[in-house]
């Protein structure tokens, strides 16, 4: 059963198109990560989903409500964590916690969302105490007090260390795990590739791919990396010819070619010939970070091409 | 040397271009000396001491009003913007840089004086130009002299007091706290008759006794030569080294010390934590009692709302009556000082803490997008306004208490006879007041304008509302406008409501219909207008160009 459902979404501000014709849907229980670069229009989507804008065109329904109209009702099923919001410092992270479970009809014990989020140490300190990386889950704490079936996370762990990054990370999981649906926005990614079910890619408003990350590397067309290091008595010119691209950085190799059997055969078969082992020899993939650079590059191109006409 | 100069000159530069961005400091430290003195001096009249040499009430008034310019600016805000430059980093960050802590501090300072300067000489100038104050050549060289060393005097003490205090807040509140009650006692705010010995005794204790009487006795025509007391002298650079002293010491412990010193509260957990509170619906009752419980909360953990809005007000009513001969002076409507100050007080009291604390303490909430994040909880709008509204009441009505303990103490004040009408006139007032404050609020883009939208109106009006000054005869078209805002209503209704020989119920409909009037206009403002988030400037720039619609603002 689909929790949200986006069809023809725009939005603009003044003549600058955010969102551009989005289509969007999302199953119960997925968590998707949208990515995209800065000012692409993430946020715009989040928060005309979360309820805080208004959409020019478009019909959105989260829940099976319209954001903009299920008001009370709409907002205690779901959980928002903003990309930036501060708080009242004068404030404990125990008072503000117990404050927000005060809103909801299903509220988490507060003890739990505390320790959820690992800010017991903290819990009853001053906010204006806390350092970045804790105000931050103070925020992810009062984005999920209230237990919510839907939650958007926008950028959730920017600013954190590697392993606050990782405890975030079990908390989505383990959020998952207890049913919810989950939408995050992030420029990390490895989080993406870590927590979802699903990568949405948007530039310009408008979505450039979508699909498991697997599927997102392998249908993204780009060339498998094959790489290792030049033998100390061999130029560059020796190898045999093979892929579709070289590229030396210091004796580094990397060859990007979309035949990778027949090539490491020729490869293999070429340096077994002469007796030289090649050294860092390794046949990759291309990571998520290769698609993503591939297909905002890409999209920025054909901007290019439009402006030019 | 030369380009040490240099540098003081940027940072004196810098932080004078800071000072004249922040509308509060420029309200609070010129525009209400100036203030003061215009009022003053109309409202007590401004007439002709001495028909042979012309001298005028004004010229006596003018040096305390000048030398309280000279404090604001030099001891308040000095404390102030460096206790925010802390509190915010920026000094953290100019430490880092290779700017010498002495041209960090000159440059704060050197404004700071510049700033007390401009006060005097406005209300100086103001003086000789409309009240005929003259000034001495003979003793102009002293006057310098002394502005010199006081400005010096108070900016040290003013490093003092905030290399002491822990916030921004605390630091506006104490300071003050200590300015205000000692300009009463330093004959500031004395128009009529001597105060008390004790007051004067304390008075000469500080240093701002001192340089109210060197400047006063330089402007006094009754006296001759050339205005350089060395005692009165002598006492203000003493305690200007005592300050540099403290500031010193203060400032070398300063670099050591932790960013933010966590407290370690180790308050017992409730066992409610442990378990979820509930597994229904809130009830919109439920909802609207917490709201209230926080923004109590909110106001009372705030020391310079504290201040401001509850110790401030029951300073008042100890102090005025005492200076203008005791609370238990009858005036001529049959009422005393001491109870007419304790009613108008009280409405003071529930204007600042109603009008000004509380709506600009959820226009800071806007600012961080602490309300933006409560909008996408299930929070209603409703629920979140009536619980501050009414958390204002709540502290307005403490302050009212406090201000009857005090007036009884001292002036044996007791409970007005028509008392259910003082309450019910008090809580209209205070509703009035708050709904005011969230439509002001809600027009208002940022807390900081916010803060000198309602200290603006609401300061000036108090002259002309009985509320500082009663009794004084205005020119018609003052008393037109005093009678058109809610505050002369407010403070009429009041002294009605807690007069001795009331008569009736002690309710005054007129005035209360007033209140009720500025109320349903402030409701529909706030209806029209609120919104929980903050327009972002570059946005809010768009959206004013002509044909395009304005952004929503997620609702409401």
């Amino acid at each position: 059963m689909p929790v949200v459902v986006v069809e023809g979404l725009r939005k603009s501000y003044g003549g600058v198109a955010a969102v551009d014709g989005l289509d969007l849907t999302i199953q119960s229980g997925e968590v998707i990560a949208l990515l995209g670069p800065n000012g692409a229009g993430k946020t715009t989507t989040v928060e005309i989903l979360e309820g805080y804008r208004k959409p020019d065109a478009g019909t959105v329904s989260v829940l099976g409500m319209n954001p903009q109209t299920g008001g009370r009702a709409f907002r205690e099923r779901i959980g928002v964590v903003l990309q930036e919001a501060g708080f009242e410092e004068q404030f404990s992270p125990r008072e503000l916690i117990r404050l927000h479970a005060g809103y909801y009809p299903h509220p988490r014990a507060v003890d739990d969302v505390i320790s959820l989020v690992g800010l017991e140490e903290k819990a009853d300190a001053r906010v204006r105490t806390l350092s970045g990386g804790q105000r931050r889950r103070l925020d992810l704490a009062l984005g999920i007090v209230g237990g919510p079936e839907m939650l958007f996370l926008d950028e959730p762990t920017t600013g954190f260390d590697p392993s606050a990054r990782r405890k975030a990370w079990d908390l989505v999981d383990r959020l998952r795990d207890l049913g919810a649906t989950i939408l995050l926005t992030t420029h990390y990614l490895d989080e993406a590739e870590h927590l979802a079910d699903r990568v949405v890619v948007i530039d310009h408003g408008r979505i450039v791919a979508q699909g498991t990350p697997e599927q997102l590397t392998a249908s993204a067309g780009l060339a498998t990396v094959i790489s290792f290091r030049l033998p100390e008595n061999v130029a560059a010119g020796d190898l045999p010819l093979i892929g579709e691209d070289l590229r030396m950085a210091g004796t580094l190799v990397e060859v990007r070619t979309r035949s990778a059997t027949t090539d490491v055969n020729t490869l293999a078969a070429w340096a077994v010939g002469r007796g030289i082992e090649l050294e860092s020899l390794t046949l990759a993939r291309p990571s998520l970070e290769d698609v993503y650079l591939d297909l905002v590059k890409e999209s920025a191109e054909g901007e290019e091409v439009q402006v030019g006409s | 040397m030369r380009r040490d100069g240099g540098i003081l000159l940027r940072q004196v530069r810098h932080e004078l271009a800071s000072l004249r961005r922040n509308p509060v400091t420029l309200i609070l430290s010129i525009g209400f000396p100036l203030l003061f003195f215009i009022l003053i001096a109309a409202l007590v009249g401004n007439e002709t001491l001495d028909s042979r040499n012309g001298v005028r009430l004004a010229q006596f008034l003018a040096p305390g009003f000048a030398s309280f310019g000279v404090v604001m600016a030099t001891f308040s805000f000095l404390a102030f913007g460096f206790a925010v430059a802390r509190s915010t980093g920026v000094l953290k960050r100019q430490n880092g840089t290779p700017l010498q802590p002495w041209a960090l501090l000159g440059g704060r300072i050197g404004a700071a004086l510049i700033l007390g300067l401009t006060a005097t000489v406005l209300v100086i100038a103001t003086g000789v130009v409309f009240y005929d104050v003259q000034l001495f050549a003979r003793t102009l060289p002293a006057v310098i002299v002394t502005l010199v060393i006081s400005a010096a005097t108070f900016s040290a003490l003013g490093l003092a007091v905030a290399v002491l205090l822990p916030t921004p807040q605390a630091t506006l509140a104490v300071t003050n706290g200590i300015v205000i009650p000692l300009s009463f006692f330093s004959d500031i705010f004395l128009f009529s008759g001597s105060p008390p010995a004790w007051m004067s005794t304390i008075g000469w204790l500080f240093p701002l006794k001192h340089l109210v009487n060197l400047f006063g006795d330089a402007l006094n025509p009754h006296l001759t030569g050339n205005g350089f007391q060395l005692d009165h002298l002598a006492a203000i650079l003493a305690w200007g080294v005592a300050g540099a002293l403290v500031a010193a010491w203060g400032l070398r412990r300063e670099r050591d010390r932790a960013t933010a010193a966590a407290r370690p509260s180790r308050r017992r957990t409730p066992a409610a934590d442990a378990t979820p509170r509930r597994t229904t619906s809130p009830s919109v009752l439920a909802l609207v009692g917490s709201q209230i419980g926080h923004a109590n909360t909110v106001l009372w953990r705030n020391s310079s709302s504290v201040f401001f809005a509850v110790v401030f007000p029951v300073l008042l009513v100890a102090i005025i009556p005492t200076v203008n001969g005791g609370g238990d002076v009858v005036m001529s409507d049959g009422q005393t000082l001491g109870a007419f100050f304790a009613a108008t007080m009280a409405v003071y009291g529930a204007a600042v803490t109603a009008y000004v604390n509380m709506p600009q303490g959820l226009a800071e909430a806007r600012d961080l997008g602490v309300l933006k994040r409560v909008h996408g909880s299930p929070l209603p709008t409703v629920a979140m306004l009536v619980g501050r509204v009414a958390a204002a009441l709540v502290v307005a009505l403490l302050t009212l208490a406090a201000i009857y303990t005090v007036a009884g103490f001292m002036y044996g004040v007791g409970i007005p006879p028509a008392w259910p009408a003082m309450l019910l006139t008090f809580v209209a007032a205070t509703i009035c007041f708050a709904v005011l404050g969230l439509a002001v609020m809600s027009l208002i883009r940022s807390a900081e304008a916010v803060i000198g939208v309602a200290l603006g109106t609401l300061l000036p009006l108090c002259f002309i509302s009985d509320v500082f000054v009663n009794g004084a005869a205005f020119p018609p078209w003052l008393d037109h406008i005093s009678w058109f805002f809610p505050l002369r209503h407010a403070t009429g209704a009041m002294t009605t409501a807690t007069s001795t020989n009331v008569v009736g119920s002690g309710l005054s409909w007129d005035h209360l219909g007033a209140m009720l009037a500025w109320t349903l206009v402030g409701l529909i403002v706030v209806a029209w207008r609120f919104s929980w988030v903050n327009l972002e400037p570059s946005r809010r720039r768009r959206s004013a160009k002509p044909g395009v619609a304005p952004l929503a603002q997620g609702g409401v």
